[in-house]
């Protein structure tokens, strides 16, 4: 029994004075950390009727980066403070890849201001723009950019960091110059980007890329196509069952299992299994979460906003991680704060 | 030595393969010399979108049929019809910015048919060019315009792109396409240079341009919203909030959501009050809404009134797998076609064809109800209720302006969607008297005729110097003349319709002064209804519900209150009304009328059909003899019940054509007799 209460006062102890720490300072230290396990991004833009954000902004953008319990992790001009945007130019892709290092990929609705990356661009926090054309380069799509609808990296989050950090290196002209190298450096870094687009691509005697299939930047494959992704009853994939249902959002382990992803479509469906364009899917077949209780937190005033960022972490140790803080997290979530 | 030189030409002969640009490479470094609209955008079967047109937010194959290029792969860049065909390919839109090479499909996101025969279209696509020469946000134009998102926004204080999702070109056909036709030379890099350049032509040609954009932008207190409805001139034509009843959470701060605004259409007109305008305004939103009254974001809203098109019945002639495919750019045939191309504009005497279901569809699309709703135009599903039209049905409109020899109204059955060949087809007849000159009395009266032949052609020129007056009618004008009077109950023998209470569709054709005939390009859908209402029961009830009052039969002395039960029916039934007399001294009460749908307790057992369920006999309505005053005594008394229909009808003598909808001529009628006292 003493050992026990031992143990609760080795955790709970840290944990109150790591709580009254974040109290304290507000979240100027890193919001990022509520994103830690879940974060995504609406399709509009709402007033929360919930608890005030710590901006005291009641207004939530669909670029702004969200997480549950009705936190607002990142603001769009805080994702886009890289690029010295202050614009608000949504939010269309998100991958957090270090919570710690504040690593956010993403990719926005609208092109910058400045002429300096596209909406069909990936970006991070860090500076980095890996251009569209980069992405495609692998299905032979030459100059054409078909936009960036959804973002998932595969890998080690070590080597996805270091990669993104090359990538900032690179610079977006060099990318442009030999778009070929970004595929390279995704081998060099033993990791992988999967995507969607926007468009559409008929690759010249070959299949059609469709913006509800999964890419591989990597390999030039076909992750998944969207025909496999929604279940047999549901007419998804052109030409045989006769839909492209989209793929708007998608998040999936970093190990790559297939079988795990989850994702939202761009059109609802409602034949059986029925589901709207904001809620969360499981690979082959079911909700894993219905769009209104993504937003239910924040009280807005419609129980349905869309969805059109995903980022799981489904439960992978983030390296560089005290052991100690999934359960403060937990404890923190628990209470609400 | 010769392997340097070999090295060499390897080296060439690899820059060589590495320089030739692939067909995308050189679409993308053509520049649009051409400004004229491609050839590619003739060959679409552009007309089939003269109803409307609109673009799904993803692909899909047709399952059944096929589109004009005989490919069943449908783009979500491609412009659809609401009969199942590909208006254009996203390819022959965008063919006047790619000369000479098959352009990407860039998507589809908002559109504005401006041009049938020029082919003239306004649009936005969903992806940037690659060559750089547009973006998504810009406002393209089939004739090679292109107005950069800047320019639009400029005069909301916006400098970067913010995306385009929907567009509206406002004003005068004639000063839009002069418009365009100049911001064609003017190009993008001179708005570039000069956005406020647009401005200064928008109110140069009176016109305007109502938009929506992908982004929110804001600056200190002032926020532009993606859902709100801009003018580019600088204004907020609609906030998101306005465009919903107050029952949606829309608009920012206020309601609390932003529902987006992804495609926009409507009248035209800058002439008309502005709430006016938005009255015809038909949209999409970017998300849907699940409160009352819900939507999705395929459905096509009507200006704070719900929904006008539920998006699987827009898709459906497609046939698509799936019966959502979302909604992101539309155009309707909002405003009536102008007054100066030769069409029908009234059928059933001065009612609009746009009132009427069906007034304005495609010689191959199907018919709807061809049944008139009070201002339908404005607010489908209308004024309630639908009405038929019966005995002579007046059909107006315009001839073309000259050139014409002779014109006919014809017809054919509403379900027969194979388009007859110009003249092959039934005409309407119609004999006309004339005024003519009398010299003798010195005034013009109704002595000449004017008839078309057995096909009803009628000949141009009399039909014109007999209207306006001319040598042969002694300079007597005929003011009363329409194109057609349709004698649908075939009063004379050859001159109705095979079926008098048919489903038909109608249409202006003619010839010209080179022997050419012609047609309009839309059919205009009508109902004939010629049968009055039938009465199969009609009795008297004690208060009691139950007791009789049989035919001449006398009431328990005392009984004031009786009850009326009644079994009656019509195809488009309308309304009922009693009367009661008797007494001494005589005196009458008058019930109703009641009509079906105007929701007192006088009609919950009655329907659009007559009395509920079909086929029974049921209460109608109480009344109370002492509302007879003093007269109510021990005396004979008469219910008199008369049922009518909703069919709008006219009286025709050749010459005067009246209005008699709803006149007693066509009443049903049933009367009991019963004796009661106070």
């Amino acid at each position: 029994m003493r050992k026990r209460l031992m143990i609760v006062a080795m955790v709970a102890v840290p944990a109150i004075l790591l709580l009254i720490t974040n109290l304290a300072l507000g979240q100027s230290a890193n919001t990022l950390t509520a994103c830690r396990d879940f974060a995504f991004s609406t399709e509009e833009d709402f007033i929360t009727q919930g608890p005030l954000p710590p901006d005291g902004d009641p207004l939530i953008s669909d670029g702004d980066l969200l997480g549950p319990n009705h936190t607002v992790c990142m603001r769009n001009n805080q994702l886009l403070r890289a690029f010295q945007v202050s614009n608000d130019l949504g939010l269309d892709a998100v991958d957090i890849v270090d919570v710690d290092r504040e690593l956010v990929a993403f990719s926005t609705e609208l092109n910058s201001p400045f002429g300096n990356f596209s909406a069909g661009d990936l970006l991070t926090t860090q500076g980095a723009v890996i251009p569209n054309q980069a992405l495609m380069f692998g299905f032979g799509v030459r100059g054409l950019d078909l936009g960036l609808d959804g973002i998932q990296f595969i890998g080690n989050v070590r080597d996805i960091s270091a990669l993104l950090d090359e990538a900032r290196t690179t610079g977006r002209a060099r990318y442009v110059e030999a778009p070929g190298i970004f595929a390279q450096q995704l081998r060099q870094h033993n990791v992988d980007l999967w995507f969607t687009i926007e468009g559409t691509y008929q690759i010249p005697e070959g299949a059609k890329i469709l913006d509800g299939d999964l890419l591989s930047a990597r390999d030039g494959l076909f992750v998944i196509r969207i025909a496999n992704l929604l279940p047999n009853s549901v007419p998804a994939g052109i030409p045989q069952r006769g839909v492209d249902f989209g793929l708007d959002a998608v998040a999936a382990p970093r190990n790559g299992d297939r079988a795990q992803i989850r994702f939202s479509t761009e059109i609802l469906y409602t034949g059986e299994p029925a589901f709207n364009d904001g809620d969360i899917l499981k690979q082959g077949g079911g909700i894993e979460m219905p769009a209104r209780d993504l937003v239910a937190p924040f009280e807005p005033r419609a129980d349905f906003l869309g969805t059109d960022a995903l980022y799981m972490s489904f439960g992978t140790p983030i390296q560089g991680r005290p052991s100690f803080l999934p359960l403060i997290y937990r404890l923190r979530r628990l209470l609400g704060l | 030595m010769s392997r340097l030189i070999t090295s060499l030409l390897l080296l060439v002969l690899l820059g060589g393969v590495l320089l030739v640009p692939s067909p995308q490479m050189v679409g993308m470094a053509q520049e649009s010399e051409t400004p004229t609209t491609s050839e590619a955008l003739m060959a679409t079967p552009l007309d089939a979108c003269r109803r409307g047109a609109f673009s799904t937010e993803e692909d899909f194959m047709m399952t059944k049929g096929e589109p004009f290029d005989g490919n069943p792969y449908i783009s979500d860049g491609d412009l659809l019809s609401f009969t199942g065909q590909v208006c254009a390919r996203n390819a022959s839109l965008l063919s006047v910015f790619y000369v000479g090479v098959v352009p990407p499909d860039l998507g589809l996101d908002a559109a504005d048919i401006l041009d049938f025969s020029d082919r003239l279209i306004a649009f936005a696509t969903e992806l940037d060019d690659p060559a750089g020469r547009f973006t998504a946000g810009d406002l393209l134009a089939t004739n090679g315009a292109i107005i950069p998102n800047v320019a639009l926004v400029k005069p909301f204080g916006i400098n970067y792109d913010v995306g385009l999702d929907a567009i509206q070109f406002m004003g005068d056909m004639r000063s839009i396409i002069n418009f365009l036709n100049e911001a064609r030379t003017i190009g993008r890099a001179g708005y570039i240079r000069n956005p406020e350049l647009l401005i200064g032509q928008l109110r140069q040609w009176n016109i305007d341009i109502w938009f929506s954009v992908e982004g929110t932008y804001r600056a200190g207190e002032r926020s532009i919203l993606d859902g709100d409805l801009l003018s580019a001139r600088g204004t907020v034509i609609a906030t998101n909030a306005d465009l919903f009843p107050n029952s949606v959470p829309a608009g920012i701060p206020n309601r609390g959501v932003d529902f987006g605004l992804d495609a926009v259409t409507g009248s035209r007109s800058l002439t008309r009050d502005v709430k006016d305008v938005l009255k015809d305004l038909r949209f999409s939103t970017e998300i849907l809404f699940n409160g009352e009254p819900g939507f999705t974001d395929g459905d096509v809203l009507r200006y704070q009134d719900g929904i006008a098109f539920h998006n699987r019945d827009l898709i459906a002639p497609f046939y698509p797998a799936a019966d959502f495919l979302g909604l992101d750019a539309l155009w309707l045939q909002v405003d009536v076609p102008p007054t100066q191309s030769p069409n029908l504009q009234t059928m059933c005497g001065n009612r609009s064809l746009g009132d009427f279901w069906g007034g304005y569809i495609l010689p191959d699309e199907a018919a709807g109800s061809g049944l008139y709703n009070q201002n339908l135009a404005v607010s489908p599903p209308g004024s309630p209720p639908r009405q038929p039209c019966g005995e002579y049905v007046p059909i107006d409109g315009f001839l073309p302006a000259a050139n014409v020899k002779r014109f006919r109204v014809a017809f054919r059955p509403a379900a027969d969607l194979t388009v007859p060949a110009v003249g092959a087809a039934t005409g309407i007849r119609t004999n006309w008297l004339l005024n003519i000159w009398d010299s003798s009395a010195a005034t013009c009266l109704p002595t000449g005729n004017l008839n078309t032949d057995a096909n009803g052609w009628m000949n141009a020129a009399d039909y014109l110097e007999a209207k306006a007056g001319g040598p042969s009618t002694g300079w007597c004008s005929n003011s009363h003349l329409r194109l057609a009077v349709w004698d649908s109950a075939n009063h004379a023998a050859g001159f109705g319709p095979p079926d008098a209470n048919g489903h038909y569709r109608l249409w202006l054709e003619w010839e010209d002064a080179g022997a050419v005939l012609h047609r309009e390009p839309f059919d205009h859908s009508i109902q004939l209804d010629n049968k009055n209402p039938t009465i199969s029961e009609l009795k008297v009830t004690l208060a009691d519900g139950t007791t009789p009052v049989p035919a001449c039969g006398k009431a328990p002395k005392g009984s004031s209150v009786f009850k009326v039960y009644a079994r009656f029916a019509d195809d488009y039934y309308w309304g009922y009304h009693f009367y009661v007399r008797g007494g001494n001294p005589p005196a009458s009460l008058s019930f109703g009328w009641h009509n079906y749908y105007d929701g007192t307790p006088e009609v919950v057992n009655t329907d659009d059909t007559g009395t509920i369920p079909d086929g029974s006999t049921v209460l109608l309505r109480s009344f109370d003899l002492t509302a007879m005053g003093s007269s109510f005594v021990d005396c004979c008394y008469v219910l008199d019940l008369h049922v009518r229909d909703a069919s709008i009808r006219h009286t025709f003598n050749g010459y005067t054509i009246n209005d008699g909808t709803g006149a007693d001529s066509w009443w049903a009628y049933s009367f009991i007799t019963f004796a009661a006292a106070p």
